[in-house]
């Protein structure tokens, strides 16, 4: 509408009477009623939404009308009747507005819940019935609106939880404090399961007043953050437990030092080179990962501070195969001992001494086996040790943590020698999972 | 013979240690010994079931949890305290403090690393008890 159109037709039809006025008056009144009835009918939670940014408007149009229509009747001679008009007019013009802005509003929320395509978004009635079902609900529980709408919620929720009655405890939380959140698993339609954080209020009336008229219910698949999340713990846990387990090593090592040594530099020096040992083998397992190491790379380690450099000190072969942390500490430790008996008596004490380091893999799949040997040769005539000392009892022992193992340990006067039989399944040790609490 | 009738009659308390960290395993042997405790052990749970089988003069069993094999400690506890009422029961574990119901009814728990004369102290005590 332009300030021109009222006025050009307010001149001539104020000298034709009462007439057109009237008529023009009780039509704009007809066509006001009508879109008062248009504006009412439109939805709720639209009109909530476009509520504010409409008021603003016709406030200014009313006003802008009013002005008009001072203006005319200060030039007209029907000035009161045309103002009023004009009102009317500058106001059915606004309902008209009005109503659009409205329906704006509401395809702009129709808009906005069928892009949120990650977050489920639904709405029940207050006995738990779905009422609506965003695109992002579908695609996060595999229920179809179609055939989501009127079922219970509460089909979304886990047989257990159900059982234990959550989705009502969840609707009497919302109902009470005003919110209820739902962290916990679970279904979607195919009976898979998934990790939500979601969050159920109370749906009132527009206003946001008056009694709840159901829920709304706003939830994430957040599976991957908390699948994160666990094997965080887990990893802690492993940590705590691996912690624990070297300082009680380390507290064997060193009780056992002194106990049998003869002198505090004899013990200094036996716990000192144990735990070097033990610290290599620690950096191996540091490089290798979570998994462990390859045996390769321990012995080769092991047997490092103990070669001179000669060559074939050291003749070391056998296929790659990875250890657990745990056998993997065990053998260097294991190594550290047979390694130091043989530089003080064995093959590494003479120039000429050679020591074979060799392993094979025998049966196949579950029932393999690792046959390790360390055999020395060339050094000194061997003397059986009068004692059997902390060296040859941790030998005897094996790996740590490997079920089903033989050890042969022998001092024969050619060369002293070690054969270690054992499944290697028992070297990969258990799996991260199992070892929770 | 159980523990007590060992006490009673002057022989050595027998202590069955299961432990599969040979150097820790070691360790709780000697000290055992050095303390007057005859000792014997394993590296399993099932190496010990099969042990007690032929030594039923043991009145101690000391166990760490986290083993390789069938059972862990805990459940080799629980198995042998049904089986073998009179014996003593010492659970140790670098892992947390078992819940109520994972130990047997009077085991007791110790935590690792453990002080030496801790763990001699309890395996004492539950020797008397036994």
């Amino acid at each position: 509408m332009t300030f021109g159109a009222p006025s050009a037709s307010a001149a001539p039809a104020g000298q034709a009477g009462e007439a057109g006025p009237q008529r023009e008056l009780a039509a704009l009144r007809a066509e006001n009623a009508y879109l008062l009835a248009l504006v009412a009918q439109a939805g709720l939670d639209a009109e909530h939404q476009a509520h504010d940014a409409a008021r603003g408007k016709l406030r200014h149009r009313g006003e802008l009308a009013a002005e008009r229509a001072k203006a005319v009747g200060a030039r007209g001679d029907a000035a009161d009747a045309m103002s009023e008009l004009a009102a009317e007019r500058a106001s059915g013009a606004a309902l008209q507005a009005r109503h659009d802005l409205l329906a704006t509003g509401q395809a702009r929320l129709a808009a906005i819940l069928e892009s949120a395509a990650d977050f489920a978004i639904l709405t029940s009635d207050l006995d738990g019935l779905v009422t609506s079902w965003s695109k992002g609900a579908a695609n996060v529980l595999g229920w179809p609106e179609g055939e989501a709408l009127g079922r219970p919620a509460h089909m979304i929720f886990t047989p257990e939880d159900r059982t234990q009655g959550a989705p009502e405890a969840e609707m009497a939380t919302a109902l009470r404090e005003g919110r209820a959140e739902d962290e916990r698993w679970h279904l979607r339609r195919d009976g898979t399961r998934f990790w939500a954080s979601g969050l159920m209020m109370p749906l009132r009336d527009a206003d946001g007043e008056g009694e709840p008229r159901g829920f709304l219910k706003i939830m994430r698949d957040q599976t991957d953050k908390k699948r994160a999340e666990d094997r965080a713990e887990l990893l802690a846990g492993e940590l705590h437990h691996r912690v624990k387990n070297t300082l009680a090593l380390v507290q064997a090592i060193v009780a056992q030092g002194l106990r049998g040594a003869a002198t505090p530099a004899e013990a200094r020096e036996a716990i000192e080179a144990r735990l070097l040992a033990l610290g290599r083998a620690h950096d191996l397992l540091v490089r290798g990962g979570p998994v462990g190491a390859d045996l390769r790379a321990v012995v080769d380690e092991a047997v490092r501070p103990h070669d001179d450099g000669a060559p074939g000190r050291f003749e070391i072969a056998g296929p790659s195969v990875m250890l657990s942390a745990q056998a993997a500490t065990a053998l260097a430790l294991v190594l550290h001992e047979l390694a130091t008996n043989a530089t003080k008596h064995g093959a590494l004490s003479a120039p000429e001494g050679r020591v074979a380091v060799a392993w094979t893999l025998s049966g196949g799949a579950e029932e393999e086996r690792l046959r390790f040997l360390w055999r020395e040769r060339s050094g000194p005539r061997v003397e059986p040790p009068r004692r059997r000392g902390f060296g040859s009892r941790l030998i005897e022992g094996g790996l740590a943590g490997a079920a089903g193992q033989v050890v042969w340990l022998a001092y024969e006067p050619a060369g002293a020698s070690c054969e270690i039989e054992v499944p290697t399944a028992s070297l990969r040790g258990a799996p991260t999972a199992e070892a929770g609490p | 013979m159980t523990g007590r009738e060992g006490v009673a009659a002057g022989a050595p308390v027998v202590v069955l240690v299961v432990e599969d960290e040979p150097v820790i395993r070691m360790a709780a042997v000697d000290f055992l010994e050095d303390d007057g405790f005859a000792v014997v052990e394993a590296a399993t749970a099932d190496a010990a079931l099969a042990l007690l089988r032929t030594r039923p003069d043991v009145g101690v069993l000391f166990t760490d949890v986290d083993m390789p094999g069938s059972m862990d400690g805990l459940a080799l506890a629980r198995l042998v305290a049904a089986e073998h009422p009179g014996m003593a029961v010492l659970v140790v574990s670098g892992k947390t403090q078992p819940r109520p119901g994972e130990m047997p009814a009077g085991a007791r728990f110790l935590p690792k690393p453990y002080a030496i004369k801790a763990m001699l102290d309890h395996v004492r005590t539950a020797s008397g008890a036994a």
